[in-house]
C-alpha cells in the first residue's frame, strides 16, 4: 500500500533542499516558540523569586534571558514568515515537476489504453490526484517531521534537568505521535470512504435529474425524482455529521490532552522540586515547554486523515502510468517518401468484443486518391488509429512503402503521416497557437493564407477587427467553434503539414455541402502528389477519388 | 470540476460584497445553531480563563511559598473537570457549527433544485448537466466551512480578547495596556488580513486552478499533439508555464504573508513585553505597575497568547471565505434567472373530443428569460394533425423543429394558438396535456439506478407492465446480459450498456404507460444500423390510434409518414403527404437531394 506514496516521493528528490529547509524552518518556529514561553516563564518565576531579597535582585543578571526572550519572539516571527514562503516556493515547484513528469509519462501510453481516461470525469479526477500528491509535503511530511524532531529536543532539554520528567513527555508526546493519527486514521476511514461514494452518487442524482428534467416533467415524476436526491443528501449529511464529530473529538483530545500533560509534568515536577532536584523556575519552565509544545503536535489527526486520501490518489496515477505503453525504435527503419500504404491480413479487436476488423488485407497505391466507405460504426476509424499506432493489430502488418510500420521511429512515422482526426481537439490558447501546432515556424503571413482557404476566417465575424484574427482566444474562456469550425481548423493544421500520406476522417462532418466541396478542393489541390485515404460513410466527395473501397463487419471490398 | 469554474478574473468588491451579504442572510434559518456555537466558543474561553488562573495559583503557591503538592489535591482535580469541560466545550462548538452548515446547504440546495426546475429543461440544456451540477453539488459543499467555522470564529475573535482584557486590567493594568494598546489594532488586522490573506488565498488558488486548466486541456488533446509531434514542446511549455505561475505568485505572496506575520508578531512581542515588564517589576528595576505577585504574571503569561489565538484562528478560515464568496457568486447566478414563462391554464383536457393537434399562426420568440428578444424561432406556422397520424418534421439544423415540439410539449410560451382537442394550450393545465404525452430524445437517459427504475421512472407501474414495455421496445435480450434482470443495477450514463440498447429502455420508458401522442426527436441519430432496425421495428408496432410526431433526418423514416411538415428558418415551407410534397413542392426536392448520398440511410 505505502510503496505507492514511496513511488513519488522519489519524485520529490529534485527538491530536496528547499523541503528540507522548509521542514527546518518549521522545526526552528516550533522551538523558537515553545522557547519563548518556557523561557518567559522561567524568567518570572526566577524574577519573582530573587525579588524576594534586596541583595538577589541586585545581582540577578535579567540581560540574558530578557534579551533571550526578545530574541526568540522576533525569531518565531520570522523563522514563520521563512517557512511559508519557502514551503509554498516548494510546493510550486513540486507541482510542476509531477506535472511535467506525469505528462511525460503519458505521452507514451497507447490511444486505446488512454482512450478509457479520456471518458468522462476520469481525468479532471487524475488532475486532482496530481494536486493531492503535491499537498504531501505540506500537510503530512513536513507536520510529522516537525513533531518528533521537537519531541526529541524537548526530551533531550529536559533530560538536563530530570531525567523522570523528559521520560514522561516523551512518553506522553509519542504516545500522542502514534494513537492519534492511528485512531483518527482507523475512525474515519470507512466514513471518509462512504462519504466519498455518497457524494458521487449523490452528483449522479442531481445530473441525473437534470438531464432528464424533460421526462420528469412529462411523465410528472418530479417529485419522485426530488425525493431520491433528498434522501442521498441526508445520507450525505449524516457521513459528514459522524466525521465532523470525530474532527471535533480530535480538537477536544487536543484540549483536554494538553492540558493534561502539562498538569502531569506540574505534578510529577513539584514532587521533584520538593525533594531539590531542580529549582521552582525550572518546573515552571517545564510546564510551560510541554504547554506550548503541543503546538507541533496539532497537526497530526488532520494529517493522517489526509493520508488516506492522497494513497488513493497516488495508487490512481501509478495505474496510469505503468499502463503498457507504444515503443518505437530510436532509429528509424526507413523514410516515407512516396506513401505506399498496405494492410495485410489484419484482424484486431477493441476489448472484448467482436473483431473490428477481420483479415483485412487492403493496397493504396503511392499517390493515389482512395475513399473509405461504411456505415457508422463499421470500424473504419480502426484503420487510422493501426496507421498511426493507436492500436495494434493482433494478426497481420501495416507497411508505408514496404516498411512495417512498427520499424519507423515516432519521428519518422508523424512527419511522413498528416491525419484530419474525426474529433477535433481545440487547444486552449490563441488561434495562433492551434495553428502553429502544425508548423511551429510558420510566419503570420502563412497562417493568414491558410486561414483564408480554410475558411476560418469566418469566425472573424463576431469579433470587431480581422487584424487581431490570430491573437482570437479559443477554447475554454475563449471563442467557442462550432461542429463546422472544428472540421475547418483541423484541415487548415493538414494544410500547414505537407507529407507523403494524408488522411481524412469524416472531412465533411457539420459542414454543408457547398463548404465541404469548396474545402476538399484545397485539400486536393495541396495534397496533390500525397496518398489520401479518406474516411466517410457519405457519398458525396466519391467522384474526386480514384478508388472507393466499402467497409462492412470488418470486410473490405472494391466499389471503384 | 469546481476548480476550473472558480472565477479567472477578480470578482469586483461591490459584487463581493453583495455575495457576503446574501451568504449571511442565508444563515437566519440557522442562527440558533449558530449561537450555541458561539456560546460553546466563549464557554472554552471563560474556562481556559479559570484554568490558567488555578493553574497559576498552584505554581504560586508551590514556588513561593513551599506549599506540598498534596495539599493541592483538590486543585489539581479542579483543573482536571476544567479540562474535560473545555473538551466538552470544544466538541459542542464543532459540532453546533457543522449542523449550522449542513442546514444552510440543505436550504441553498433546495433553491437551487427548485430554481432549476423552474427554469425548466430548455433553460438547463444551455449548459453542460455537469457545469449545473458542479453548483449544486460542489460549490454548494464549498459553504460549509464559512458557515460552521469562519462566521462563529468573528465573533469569538472579538469577544475572547474583550473577555481577557476585562481579566487583565484588575490584575495589572500595565499589561491592561499593553493588550488594549493593541487592540485597536485588532479590527485593523481583521481588515487588513481579510483582505491580503483572501487576495494571497485567491491568487494561490487562482494560480493552480489555471495550471490545471491548462495541464487538463494538453492532456484532452494529447493524441494531436502526438501526431504533430509537438509533445516535447508541450511538456516545455507546461513547465515554462508552471514556472512563470510560481514567480508571480511567490512575489503576491510575499506581501500577503506579511499581514499575517505582522499579527504573529504582535502576539510574540507581547508575551515577551509581559514577561520582561514583570521580570524587572519583580526585580524592583520598574515600579510604576504596583505590586504584582507570581500568580499575576503567570496569569497574565497564559493568557497573553489566548489573546490573539482565536484571531489567528480566524486566519486560517479565510480560505473558506473566499471559496464561499466565490461560490455564492456562481450560486446567485442561477437564483438570480427568472423563472421561464410558459402558458399554462386549469382545464382539464376535453375527455371526450378526439385529440386533435392545431395550430394557427404560431410564431415562438427566442430566448426563454424575456421577450426583448424578436428574433422568430418559429414563424406563422399553421398545421392540422389527427389523432392517429405519423407527422414527420424536417429541416435543416436550426430550422425551428425542436423548438416546434417543446412548444407543443408546453416547454415554451407562444403566440398564436395550440388549440388540444379544441380547446386552446394556453387555458390548459399541463399536468393533464403532458399525461396525454410520451417523448423520446435523441440521446438515451439512463439514470442511475436498475432497468426497472429506468422504464417505471418513478410512476407507480408493476414489473410485469415494464415487461411488456420492453418487449414492445424490443428490448428483451438486454435482460439476457445482466445478471438480475429487471433489478440489475445500470452503470453511470448507461455505461454497461451500448447506446442502442440505452435507447430502447428510452423507449419502453416512453411506452410502459401508453399515450395517446408519442413525440420522437431523431431517435435513431445516434444509434448503430442493427439498433437502428430494432427501434424502428418498435415504432412501426406502436397502436395506429396513437399520434406520432417525429423529428428526422433520416429520407428512409420518411415514405410511411401521413403528413411531412417541413420547416426552414422558423417558417413551414412544405406540409402534406410525402408523395403530393415529392411531385409539387420544390423544398422538399431540395431537400431530398442534399440529403442524399448518406449511407446510413441505406
Amino acid at each position: 500500500m505505502m510503496r505507492d506514496l514511496w513511488f513519488f516521493l522519489k519524485l520529490y528528490r529534485q527538491h530536496l533542499g528547499l523541503l528540507a529547509l522548509g521542514i527546518l524552518l518549521a522545526i526552528v518556529t516550533l522551538l523558537a516558540s515553545l522557547s519563548l514561553l518556557s523561557l518567559s516563564g522561567w524568567f518570572i518565576s526566577a524574577t519573582a523569586i530573587a525579588g524576594l531579597t534586596v541583595v538577589t535582585a541586585q545581582t540577578f543578571n535579567f540581560f540574558t534571558p530578557g534579551a533571550g526572550v526578545r530574541g526568540f519572539s522576533i525569531l518565531r516571527t520570522a523563522a514563520r514568515y521563512a517557512e511559508r514562503l519557502v514551503s509554498h516556493d516548494a510546493t510550486f515547484r513540486l507541482l510542476s515537476g509531477l506535472r511535467c513528469w506525469f505528462f511525460d509519462k503519458v505521452v507514451p501510453v497507447s490511444r486505446e489504453h488512454l482512450g478509457y481516461y479520456r471518458k468522462g470525469e476520469l481525468l479532471d479526477r487524475l488532475v486532482a490526484d496530481i494536486d493531492a500528491l503535491d499537498q504531501l509535503y505540506l500537510r503530512l511530511l513536513s507536520p510529522l517531521i516537525a513533531a518528533v524532531t521537537v519531541t526529541l529536543l524537548l526530551s533531550l532539554f529536559l533530560s538536563f534537568f530530570s531525567t523522570t520528567v523528559a521520560l514522561l513527555v516523551l512518553t506522553i508526546m509519542t504516545l500522542w505521535i502514534i494513537a492519534m493519527p492511528l485512531i483518527f486514521y482507523v475512525a474515519g476511514k470507512k466514513t471518509g470512504e462512504s462519504m466519498g461514494i455518497k457524494q458521487s452518487v449523490l452528483r449522479q442524482q442531481v445530473l441525473d435529474y437534470l438531464q432528464g428534467m424533460t421526462e420528469q416533467q412529462i411523465y410528472g415524476s418530479d417529485d419522485a425524482s426530488r425525493d431520491q436526491v433528498r434522501l442521498m443528501e441526508r445520507g450525505l449529511i449524516d457521513d459528514q455529521s459522524r466525521m465532523s464529530s470525530l474532527e471535533g473529538l480530535g480538537s477536544a483530545l487536543f484540549v483536554t490532552g494538553s492540558g493534561l500533560a502539562s498538569l502531569l509534568v506540574l505534578f510529577i515536577a513539584s514532587g521533584e522540586m520538593a525533594q531539590g532536584v531542580f529549582s521552582g523556575p525550572v518546573m515552571v519552565m517545564m510546564v510551560f515547554g510541554v504547554l506550548a509544545s503541543f503546538e507541533a503536535l496539532m497537526p497530526l489527526p488532520m494529517a493522517f486523515q489526509f493520508l488516506s486520501h492522497t494513497r488513493h490518489a497516488a495508487g490512481r496515477l501509478r495505474q496510469v502510468v505503468s499502463t503498457p505503453v507504444v515503443s518505437f525504435p530510436e532509429k528509424t527503419g526507413g523514410v516515407i517518401t512516396k506513401g505506399d500504404v498496405r494492410f495485410s491480413g489484419v484482424t484486431c479487436h477493441y476489448g472484448s468484443a467482436l473483431p473490428v476488423l477481420q483479415e483485412l488485407s487492403l493496397t493504396i497505391p503511392a499517390g493515389s486518391h482512395t475513399a473509405i466507405l461504411g456505415k457508422t460504426g463499421s470500424g473504419k476509424s480502426t484503420l487510422i488509429t493501426l496507421l498511426t499506432r493507436g492500436l495494434e493489430a493482433e494478426a497481420g502488418t501495416v507497411s508505408i512503402d514496404g516498411i512495417n510500420i512498427n520499424g519507423f521511429s515516432e519521428h519518422e512515422l508523424y512527419r511522413g503521416i498528416t491525419v484530419v482526426p474525426q474529433k477535433t481537439d481545440v487547444f486552449n490558447a490563441t488561434l495562433r497557437e492551434n495553428l502553429q501546432l502544425a508548423a511551429p515556424d510558420a510566419s503570420d503571413d502563412m497562417l493568414m493564407a491558410v486561414i483564408q482557404r480554410s475558411g476560418l476566417h469566418q469566425i472573424a465575424m463576431t469579433e470587431s477587427a480581422n487584424a487581431g484574427l490570430l491573437d482570437i482566444w479559443l477554447g475554454q474562456g475563449g471563442v467557442a467553434l462550432s461542429g463546422g469550425e472544428q472540421r475547418r481548423l483541423a484541415i487548415a493544421r493538414a494544410l500547414l503539414k505537407p507529407a507523403p500520406v494524408l488522411i481524412l476522417d469524416e472531412p465533411g462532418e457539420g459542414l454543408d455541402i457547398h463548404s465541404e466541396k469548396a474545402l476538399m478542393e484545397e485539400v486536393l489541390q495541396s495534397f496533390e502528389g500525397s496518398t489520401i485515404i479518406m474516411i466517410t460513410h457519405k457519398t458525396t466527395l466519391l467522384e474526386k477519388m480514384d478508388s472507393v473501397y466499402f467497409l462492412d463487419s470488418g470486410n473490405c471490398s472494391v466499389m471503384k | 470540476m469546481s476548480q476550473h469554474s472558480a472565477s479567472e478574473s477578480p470578482l469586483g468588491q461591490s459584487t463581493q460584497k453583495q455575495n457576503y451579504r446574501w451568504l449571511v442572510q442565508q444563515t437566519a434559518a440557522s442562527r440558533y445553531w449558530l449561537l450555541f456555537s458561539m456560546l460553546f466558543g466563549m464557554l472554552n474561553g471563560v474556562l481556559l480563563i479559570l484554568q490558567a488562573s488555578l493553574m497559576a495559583g498552584m505554581i504560586h503557591q508551590m514556588v513561593m511559598e513551599g506549599v506540598h503538592r498534596d495539599q493541592l489535591i483538590s486543585d489539581f482535580l479542579w483543573v482536571l473537570l476544567l479540562l474535560v469541560l473545555r473538551g466538552v466545550c470544544v466538541w459542542s462548538k464543532e459540532f453546533f457549527g457543522f449542523r449550522a452548515g449542513a442546514a444552510v446547504r440543505i436550504a441553498i440546495r433546495k433553491q437551487l433544485l427548485d430554481k432549476l426546475r423552474n427554469l425548466g429543461p430548455l433553460a438547463v440544456a444551455e449548459r453542460p448537466a455537469g457545469s449545473w451540477s458542479a453548483i449544486v453539488v460542489e460549490q454548494v459543499e464549498e459553504l460549509q466551512e464559512f458557515v460552521a467555522k469562519y462566521l462563529p470564529q468573528m465573533v469569538l475573535a472579538v469577544m475572547i480578547p474583550i473577555i481577557i482584557l476585562m481579566v487583565a486590567f484588575p490584575q495589572s493594568w500595565v499589561v491592561g495596556i499593553v493588550f488594549l494598546g493593541t487592540a485597536p489594532l485588532i479590527p485593523v488586522f481583521m481588515v487588513f488580513v481579510g483582505m491580503k490573506a483572501a487576495e494571497a488565498n485567491r491568487r494561490n488558488f487562482q494560480a493552480l486552478a489555471r495550471l490545471g486548466g491548462f495541464f487538463l486541456d494538453r492532456l484532452q488533446g494529447l493524441e494531436t499533439l502526438k501526431l504533430f509531434q509537438r509533445t516535447r514542446f508541450t511538456s516545455e511549455q507546461l513547465s515554462d508555464a508552471s514556472e512563470d505561475f510560481r514567480v508571480k505568485t511567490m512575489q503576491v505572496l510575499r506581501l500577503a504573508f506579511l499581514s499575517s506575520t505582522v499579527l504573529e508578531f504582535f502576539a510574540s512581542i507581547s508575551i515577551a513585553v509581559v514577561a520582561v515588564f514583570l521580570g524587572m517589576t519583580f526585580l524592583g528595576h520598574i515600579t510604576f505597575g504596583g505590586e504584582v505577585s507570581l500568580y499575576t504574571g503567570l496569569f497574565l503569561l497564559l493568557l497573553a497568547p489566548e489573546y490573539y489565538q482565536p484571531l489567528r484562528e480566524l486566519g486560517t478560515f479565510y480560505h473558506a471565505k473566499a471559496k464561499a464568496v466565490g461560490a455564492a457568486e456562481d450560486i446567485l447566478a442561477v437564483l438570480s434567472r427568472e423563472d421561464t414563462k410558459v402558458h399554462s391554464g386549469d382545464m382539464a383536457v376535453p375527455a371526450k373530443q378526439p385529440l386533435t393537434i392545431v395550430a394557427r399562426g404560431l410564431c415562438v420568440k427566442a430566448g426563454l428569460e424575456t421577450q426583448q428578444s424578436q428574433s422568430l424561432l418559429l414563424n406563422d406556422v399553421s398545421f392540422n394533425l389527427q389523432p392517429g397520424q405519423k407527422v414527420g418534421i424536417i429541416g435543416s439544423s436550426g430550422a425551428g423543429k425542436t423548438t416546434l415540439i417543446n412548444t407543443l410539449m408546453g416547454f415554451r410560451n407562444y403566440e398564436g394558438d395550440i388549440d388540444i382537442a379544441g380547446q386552446p394550450l394556453a387555458m390548459t393545465e399541463l399536468a393533464s396535456w403532458r399525461a396525454e404525452i410520451a417523448w423520446l430524445g435523441q440521446l438515451p437517459l439512463i439514470i442511475h439506478g436498475s432497468v426497472y427504475d429506468n422504464i417505471a421512472f418513478g410512476r407507480s407501474v408493476t414489473k410485469d407492465q415494464c415487461y411488456q414495455a420492453l418487449a414492445k421496445a424490443q428490448g428483451l435480450d438486454i435482460l439476457k446480459s445482466l445478471p438480475n434482470g429487471m433489478a440489475s443495477p445500470l452503470k453511470e450514463q448507461g455505461g454497461n450498456l451500448s447506446v442502442g440498447q440505452a435507447q430502447r429502455i428510452a423507449l419502453a420508458r416512453a411506452l410502459v404507460i401508453p399515450a395517446k401522442v408519442l413525440i420522437l426527436d431523431e431517435p435513431t441519430a445516434s444509434l448503430d444500423a442493427a439498433s437502428e432496425t430494432l427501434v424502428l421495428d418498435a415504432l412501426n408496432a406502436i397502436p395506429d390510434d396513437c399520434t406520432v410526431i417525429t423529428i428526422t433526418h433520416r429520407l428512409n423514416q420518411l415514405q410511411g409518414m401521413d403528413q411531412i411538415l417541413m420547416l426552414e428558418k422558423g417558417r413551414l415551407v412544405a406540409s402534406g403527404s410525402p408523395e403530393s410534397l415529392l411531385k409539387e413542392n420544390v423544398h422538399y426536392q431540395q431537400f431530398l437531394s442534399a440529403h442524399s448520398g448518406s449511407l446510413d440511410d441505406a
